[in-house]
């Protein structure tokens, strides 16, 4: 299921906080808490009914191995334990994700010709294994209070963080499950958390959507783009990427707080860095704190001396490439931006203070490599990557293309203009208006975090809410235009 | 009461109540006819084909109907209703395989009784397609529009592209301000130049890779024709025996020809166009026609936008052969109307076109 789907908003939800407080309204704590696990699985399951099986697996071998390890006084004798429970989560990651990956690769090395197994990738479960492995690494080190095997399961299947994060960790949710205090249909975080997930469907629905069906027109048809088509191409991926994903987590945060829940801050207005270590600061935030808890400490981080300090980030960078994606165009991605990263950080430490024109050169500079390795990352290979960024840099201008142009034209604008003939008079008015607006946005309007942390229920948010949450509701589903149709 | 409450109670009921209201009137006014034919004298916007031609052939009252790719958009169903007497519909799939073609074929058997007469254009740059192609993204592909479960009509009834549809129908503004008809629908026979200069300039002799020797029909082709014809045209005439097949291979101008024959590929579509129509005569009531040898319409390039489309006074053409009977191919001359098609089309100059 997708948050932003019929199903979802006018069945799955209500139902779904209606069962929950209504259970612990009369003290079944514990009843409640499996139906909340139940949800999350028909959640899952309605994707594929057959990823159930992984996941309830999963959950239950890391639940075992947890009550294992905690069995042993003396932490070395764990350590087997825990090396399986790694293992164990990522064979089930390298099986689902990267079997074909692998033997392509192979493929391609030794010229064999071995078939790919075509297996279908379980949604979220880049996201679930990470979680669970964090879990027993913080199990094998002691850090793990005893948790009841249904808080556990419902942590890890919790739908509104289950498909794409923000990876959050055991005791951020365990422990909330658990306070009563949480367990109170509260008017004030309901309204907070509808308030955030309109947010967050806005962001998805009115703007990632829209710049989403260019870009899929532009990396499918990228040999009818000119320059001025292919840097338009570029530039609303960039934004498509930030707002379906940062739209995404704000409906987790917004679900979260209808359940009382806390859910961490996963976005920062990451276009808004001045240097790359800035934007990793600032984006995806809860994988590059996994990332650095789990990686890059362990690896000894900044301690081991300066040329060490760069093996670490470089071999951190590496391994998000792949657990993005299974494919070298997202290894090659991940390198950059660690190249990127390790280039920086030795400029910034030859100066005690970064001036402050360097700073605005810095934002340019770091905005226009994350643009352009977003290619890398969405292009279907790194040749096809290639082919866009030689397009965008042959400085070919010619008029953009109208099927671009009319992918911006949605039907309410088309109407809003046609009020007083305004497109008439300004033809481009709609994808001129679009990409300023959504870029402003981006780059400077307070984010849904500072939103959030500011909302008060009155007059004014709550028009807001109405207006965009009835606006993103009719926009969910509609006349997908054939892009690539052309007889 | 606490604030919140308030929000939260006001919220919920001005969401339910738009919600309602909206969909009411995309139920009412119903502009992909979904639920029922347009409401009496209100013009309607026709023109997204895979939202609306599931409604036409469901809700409409016709007895004729006109179905195929893009070749079939400029169709004007007024001329066929003054040539045949009909009362007809134009059901245009822009890039329409055979099984999507078919498959509308269907539900329009099905659902209307009064169906007599069909007229159906078969692309012959789609003869050796696969019986199950669709050209389309299936996710993107309005389903929801197509069965008959109420449940998830909720894509149609709360989309916004109905609802401003709805909402312009019912003021009679906007593109809802001109009236519409079948002749209109899917028509730009208006929008584009014609001509050979409209043709060149999207087709360039010189890209094409030549081929020095032509392809033949080969077994596996066969194998294909067979699973393609079967599924998508034969069945649905064997399943309706008291309705007339008019089908009719759409005619491309010269220059597709060309570019067949340069890529060495015309005879292969020789061969298979003279087999499909083998297996279409086997059929009582399916009629096939063949129109490569009008040379008034396939060598004049003013009918045409490009090598392939061509515009409405072709279809009227077109309408009035099948009426006609002129250039209908049965079993006792279409091999001899193939043999005379092959030598034309291998002597014939196509230098002379350019």
């Amino acid at each position: 299921m997708l948050f932003n789907s019929y199903i979802f908003i006018l069945l799955f939800i209500p139902l779904c906080l209606l069962g929950y407080f209504l259970l612990n309204r009369i003290k079944l704590f514990v009843p409640a808490q499996f139906f909340l696990f139940g949800m999350s699985l028909w959640f899952y399951g309605y994707f594929n009914y057959r990823y159930l099986l992984i996941i309830i697996v999963s959950i239950f071998i890391n639940y075992g191995l947890y009550v294992f390890i905690g069995k042993f006084r003396v932490q070395k004798k764990a350590l087997p334990f825990l090396i399986a429970g790694i293992v164990f989560n990522l064979g089930i990651l390298g099986f689902f994700k990267y079997t074909d990956f692998f033997i392509d690769t192979i493929n391609h090395v030794f010229k064999s010709n071995l078939p790919l197994l075509k297996i279908v990738l379980p949604l979220g479960i880049s996201f679930f294994t990470f979680q669970q492995i964090s879990f027993i690494v913080d199990t094998y080190k002691g850090n793990v209070g005893k948790y009841k095997f249904i808080y556990y399961a419902s942590f890890v299947a919790f739908f509104p963080q289950l498909i794409a994060g923000p990876i959050v960790t055991h005791d951020e949710l365990i422990n909330q499950f658990t306070d009563e205090s949480k367990k109170r249909l509260d008017f004030d975080n309901l309204t907070k958390g509808i308030f955030m997930f309109t947010i967050g469907l806005s962001k998805k629905v009115l703007i990632a959507d829209v710049l989403g069906a260019i870009v899929n027109y532009g990396y499918v048809a990228s040999e009818r783009l000119n320059s001025a088509s292919a840097w338009l191409v570029i530039l609303c991926y960039t934004l498509q990427i930030y707002f379906d994903f940062s739209g995404y987590c704000d409906m987790a945060v917004g679900l979260g707080k209808m359940f009382n829940i806390d859910i961490p801050m996963n976005f920062n207005s990451p276009y808004k860095s001045k240097s790359i270590n800035e934007f990793w600061d600032r984006w995806h935030m809860t994988l590059t704190r996994f990332f650095t808890r789990y990686i890059y400490i362990p690896l000894g981080g900044n301690r081991k001396g300066e040329a060490r300090t760069y093996l670490n980030i470089f071999i951190v960078f590496f391994l998000s490439g792949l657990w993005h994606g299974a494919g070298w165009n997202f290894i090659l991605w991940g390198v950059m931006h660690g190249i990127f990263c390790i280039i920086t950080r030795f400029i910034e430490k030859r100066f005690e203070k970064i001036p402050k024109a360097l700073g605005y050169l810095g934002w340019i500079v770091t905005f226009i490599f994350v643009n352009i390795t977003w290619v890398f990352f969405r292009a279907e290979s790194i040749p096809a990557a290639l082919d866009i960024l030689k397009t965008a840099f042959s400085f070919k201008f010619a008029p953009i293309d109208p099927i671009i142009i009319n992918a911006f034209r949605t039907p309410e604008l088309i109407q809003l203009m046609a009020f007083a003939d305004i497109e008439l008079k300004f033809p481009n008015i709609i994808p001129w208006g679009f990409m300023i607006v959504s870029t402003v946005i981006a780059l400077f309007l307070p984010n849904s975090k500072k939103m959030f942390d500011k909302f008060k229920p009155n007059a004014a948010t709550l028009l807001f809410t109405i207006i965009f949450f009835v606006w993103s509701f009719i926009s969910l589903s509609g006349v997908s235009t054939f892009l690539y149709f052309n007889f | 009461m606490k604030k919140s409450k308030i929000f939260f109670v006001m919220f919920i009921s001005v969401f339910v109540l738009s919600a309602i209201l909206l969909g009411s009137l995309v139920v009412y006014v119903d502009p992909y006819f979904h639920y029922h034919a347009p409401i009496e004298g209100k013009n309607y916007i026709m023109k997204e084909q895979r939202y609306l031609n599931d409604g036409i052939v469901k809700n409409f009252d016709y007895n004729a109907a006109i179905f195929g790719s893009s070749m079939t958009e400029c169709f004007l169903p007024s001329v066929m209703d003054s040539v045949f007497g009909t009362k007809s519909v134009k059901v245009p799939f822009s890039g329409g395989s055979y099984k999507e073609v078919g498959d509308i074929e269907k539900v329009a058997c099905a659902n209307n009784k009064n169906l007599k007469i069909v007229v159906r254009g078969l692309d012959c740059n789609r003869f050796f397609n696969d019986k199950d192609e669709r050209d389309y993204e299936e996710d993107s592909y309005p389903t929801y529009l197509y069965d008959d479960k109420y449940l998830n009509d909720v894509k149609y009834i709360f989309s916004k592209n109905a609802i401003i549809d709805s909402m312009l129908i019912l003021m009679q503004r906007g593109e809802a301000a001109k009236p519409s008809s079948f002749d209109t629908y899917s028509n730009w026979n208006n929008d584009y130049p014609f001509g050979k200069d409209a043709i060149l300039a999207s087709y360039n002799k010189d890209a094409v890779e030549v081929s020095d020797t032509q392809k033949t029909l080969s077994e596996e082709d066969k194998q294909t024709i067979n699973g393609n014809i079967k599924q998508n045209v034969t069945d649905i005439a064997d399943a309706y025996p008291d309705t007339e097949f008019y089908i009719y291979y759409t005619p491309y101008s010269i220059y597709y020809l060309d570019f067949y024959k340069r890529s060495g590929e015309l005879q292969r579509q020789i061969e298979a166009e003279k087999y499909i129509t083998g297996l279409l005569l086997e059929h009582e009531n399916i009629h096939v026609y063949s129109f490569y040898l009008k040379h008034e319409l396939i060598e004049n390039p003013d009918y045409y936008r490009d090598i392939a489309h061509h515009g409405s006074e072709a279809g009227n053409m077109i309408l009035e052969w099948i009426y006609n009977k002129d250039g209908e191919l049965t079993l006792e001359n279409y091999e001899e109307y193939y043999d005379e098609l092959s030598d034309y089309y291998f002597s014939f100059d196509f230098d002379s076109v350019f």
